[in-house]
């Protein structure tokens, strides 16, 4: 069936509310990435076993990321007319007694997290109620979504739809309210209204760079030239970041439904979708929407019969990191090396094909249909005077509950780390954190203060990237973190321009000699004098950021720097210049180093305090991983 | 026509001319690297770096491939211009401390040695064997391989090139003379069961390519890699026996 007028996508709107509120139970399983690594997939198929053999009637429903990565696998459940209530962690091991709880009363407070009383919808006048009338008793002591602190800090735009739709089904994605957008785009408003829209909302590309979109379409627009495209990017390649994979994996029809409409703002027929190889379930997700949309007629010719054409090709990219870059990115799409190319000549004018090309990245094409829908006023409203609606965030690291945010910009780091990261683990102590990855900073632990915001990030020294944020504590070394992401860097460099692939090998070799104690003060000022022409004269940003961390790290722990030209490294990781020793004052003597010393280096009799080999010591730190009382000091 | 300057000179630059062509044209030197007029321009090197000012802002460009505009003023020698170009250079020498190219560039720059650990290499990755390869030529046969530190010019999979016909543009183009080609009378290929003659040969020693001469009809001297024939027969859209003969025989 093709829509072509609103009523059709009414109609469709009535079938996915059939879908997401049947008139039996709904058990909502978190299948992104983050949940199946977490056994999710083991869980479904339990569930389904369990409820077969209890004879309990449900539907079993795939879902995207409710964020809370710490409490995977999570499941959710509405039974009709009560409160959704989400579980977690609910393992293969638990699915028995679960699905018995349920079946027997409907509830299972031992895993249960929080209930919602009503759907979270940003478009609905009325947000659809699971529970009709006042919360009954037996409900009242599991915690109210609107209370828990985890959510309470959280606007979410792009994540709006994750958890509570089935990323396979584009009705559930009707239902709450994707593709009105769309069809208000395409049918009562002209391109340049769009863009109007857009630049009032002063969104801002959320890959990192940080520019006004409204601006960049606009350039696209107005470039000469018939064939335009525009582009998006789903290859984040920074460590310890997943947000837009999750995003994606979660509700692909909304980046979808972003692209279109800006293919209708800018003038383009063909929209490009580059997708890291390195994200196959999103992938899949993705390719199946796209089918649904054509099926439906959201793609292809006269689109909702306003006469725009529009279709959507996926390109997989091989997940190079430099492949993020916008001419890199382009050269693989026309089946290149990804080797950026100077940009005196903007992309928006000579992209793709030499035509004129727009690129943006997926959190920001799927904030697009809620400005959209919801208009630029509504939006600009979130966030702070520069920066405005929300970022999606990964928070990583030396956190207690590693987790997946959507806050408003302006949100101060200080809560992002606390409150939903939860804090530093027991008996360690927050040293430093890093945003934005190799090309972005990293900070000491008071400058937590700062608030989330471009211009403030960018005045620190650190940028916004896409997203990332990365705990540090006390165990870290500062000289081994700027090797660890100078060590990325050389493998991700794509080599074209002498400045980064030489200089950052040489980079390597600086820092190397500080993490095996030879550095010198000499050595600082090289590397200065280094960065300072790698950034002035790298091609693309790659180059010009890659020795970022590394300053950053001199300027905030030049003490631990100096401590290695003296020999010494703190916090016990540089190898080369730690030997451990077994204190017998502290020693309790209970042989847990004997036997966790992988190449016997550690011998002793039961009773006395064990000796230690140094020859045949690897250096491993099992040894003082294992140890209670901390007797083996560095 | 677009009016500029450069170190305060006047020019009147034709249209859609890169800095660079304009300034050596006016006959300001610019060093490079990776640039050679007959290929397009590739930024790689980033020793032709200078400052443009256009309305107030400045920047630092390469001057290879930055388009002249109306007002530009271009500045190529300041502190921070030298300090850069210093710089790469002392990168590349330390990358290939024995090219001759790098070494006479460095005296050019005044820079004498390199305070890094060095490597010997003779590559310094300036592409320009793979561009004439695709851009002139038209075959294709070589290209990048690998990225970051490990990037290289290779044939395809690091193995022998279907598509070389050994002219050897990428040999005389190489600006550090780092790829070689030779001819040889005798060539064979050896098995366990026994060696096979193969005679005349051109052996493209980066790229390792042999390709069999063809001896001239008349004299049986070796006229050019047969394959090399081949293509230019087929691209003169010539008869298939019409570059049988050596040009002395032909006359």
């Amino acid at each position: 069936m093709k829509i072509s007028t609103a009523a059709d996508l009414e109609r469709l709107k009535q079938e996915g509310h059939k879908q997401l509120h049947p008139d039996t139970v709904r058990i909502m399983v978190g299948t992104a990435t983050c949940c199946l690594a977490r056994g999710a997939g083991k869980v479904i198929k339990a569930i389904e076993r369990e409820a077969a053999a209890q004879k309990f009637a449900c539907t079993i429903v795939p879902v995207g990321c409710i964020g809370l990565c710490y409490q995977e696998p999570t499941v959710e459940v509405i039974q009709p007319g009560k409160p959704r209530i989400a579980y977690g962690p609910v393992t293969v091991d638990d699915v028995p007694e679960f699905v018995k709880a349920l079946a027997a009363t409907g509830v299972d407070k031992k895993r249960a997290l929080f209930r919602s009383e009503q759907e979270y919808s940003l478009f609905a006048a009325e947000p659809y109620r699971y529970a009709k009338g006042a919360v009954s008793d037996e409900f009242k002591d599991i915690t109210a979504y609107s209370d828990v602190p985890f959510y309470k800090k959280q606007v979410k735009i792009c994540l709006r739809n994750a958890g509570t739709i089935n990323p396979e089904s584009i009705e559930e994605y009707i239902a709450m309210g994707g593709y009105a957008a769309l069809a208000k785009a395409v049918t009562q408003m002209t391109p340049d209204q769009v863009i109007h829209e857009v630049t009032k909302s002063n969104l801002r590309g959320r890959g990192g760079g940080g520019f006004s979109t409204g601006k960049k379409w606009t350039e696209c627009r107005k470039a000469p030239g018939g064939q335009r495209y525009v582009l998006c990017n789903v290859s984040e390649g920074d460590p310890g970041i997943g947000m837009h994979k999750s995003l994606l994996e979660s509700d692909p029809h909304t980046v979808l439904e972003g692209l279109i409409i800006g293919g209708y703002a800018i003038g383009a027929a063909q929209g490009y979708i580059y997708i890291s190889s390195g994200y196959p379930l999103g992938l899949k997700r993705l390719q199946k929407a796209i089918e649904q949309a054509e099926a439906y007629g959201l793609l292809g010719t006269n689109i909702l019969g306003s006469g725009f054409n529009f279709s959507v090709t996926v390109k997989e990219g091989g997940g190079a990191y430099v492949c993020g870059e916008s001419t890199a990115l382009m050269a693989g799409l026309e089946g290149r090396i990804g080797e950026p190319r100077p940009k005196y000549i903007h992309t928006a004018v000579k992209g793709l094909w030499d035509s004129p090309s727009n690129l943006n990245n997926v959190e920001t094409w799927a904030n697009v249909p809620v400005i959209i829908n919801k208009g630029a006023d509504w939006f600009s409203g979130i966030g702070t005077g520069s920066s405005k609606g929300t970022k999606v965030i990964g928070i990583s690291g030396s956190v207690n509950t590693p987790c997946l945010v959507e806050v408003p910009m302006g949100t101060p780091f200080k809560e992002i780390f606390n409150e939903l990261g939860g804090g530093v683990p027991a008996k360690r102590k927050l040293k430093a954190f890093q945003t934005g990855g190799p090309s972005g900073g990293v900070l000491p632990a008071r400058m937590l203060s700062l608030n989330l915001d471009y211009e403030e990030m960018g005045k620190a020294g650190t940028n916004l990237g896409s997203g990332g944020f990365i705990a540090i504590d006390n165990r870290a070394c500062m000289v081994d973190i700027a090797r660890f992401f100078t060590q990325f860097l050389i493998e991700e460099s794509c080599g074209k321009c002498v400045p980064c692939r030489e200089g950052v090998k040489r980079l390597l070799q600086l820092i190397n000699n500080f993490t095996i104690g030879i550095g010198t003060e000499e050595h600082l000022t090289l590397i200065k004098e280094l960065a300072f022409a790698m950034e002035k004269a790298s091609l693309c940003d790659l180059g010009k950021t890659a020795p970022s961390v590394v300053q950053y790290a001199i300027k905030y722990f030049k003490d631990e720097f100096e401590a290695h030209m003296q020999g010494q490294c703190p916090a016990g990781v540089c190898k080369d210049l730690i030997f451990y020793s077994i204190e017998s004052k502290v020693c309790t003597a209970c042989g847990a180093c004997i036997r966790a010393c992988p190449v016997s280096a550690i011998s002793g009799e039961p009773g006395s305090t064990p000796t230690l080999d140094m020859k045949k010591c690897i250096k491993c730190g099992a040894c003082k991983e294992v140890c209670d009382v901390e007797a083996i000091t560095t | 026509m677009p009016q500029i300057t450069i170190d305060g000179k006047q020019i009147t630059a034709p249209e859609g001319v890169t800095i660079l062509q304009v300034a050596r044209e006016n006959g300001i030197d610019i060093p490079t690297f990776c640039h050679h007029e007959a290929l397009e321009p590739w930024g790689a090197c980033r020793l032709c770096i200078v400052e443009v000012d256009e309305g107030g802002r400045t920047r630092l460009v390469t001057s290879c491939n930055f388009p002249v505009k109306e007002g530009l003023a271009v500045t190529t020698k300041n502190k921070s211009i030298i300090a850069i170009r210093k710089m790469i250079i002392e990168l590349l020498l330390t990358r290939c401390p024995n090219a001759q190219a790098v070494r006479q560039m460095a005296d050019k720059l005044g820079v004498t040695g390199t305070r890094f650990p060095i490597e010997n290499e003779f590559c310094i990755l300036c592409g320009m064997c793979v561009r004439v390869c695709k851009e002139i030529v038209g075959a294709q046969a070589i290209s990048f391989a690998s990225r970051g530190g490990n990037k290289t010019v290779a044939s395809p999979f690091f193995n022998r090139s279907g598509e070389c016909i050994g002219c050897g543009a990428c040999v005389y183009v190489c600006p550090t003379q780092c790829i070689t080609m030779n001819d040889v009378a005798e060539a064979a290929d050896v098995y366990s069961e026994g060696t096979e003659q193969v005679g005349y040969a051109r052996v493209m020693n980066n790229w390792r390519t042999r390709l069999p001469l063809k001896v001239c009809k008349s004299c049986g001297n070796p006229i050019a890699p047969e394959f090399q024939l081949q293509v230019l027969a087929k691209k003169a859209g010539l008869a298939p026996d019409a570059l049988d003969l050596c040009q002395g025989c032909k006359e």
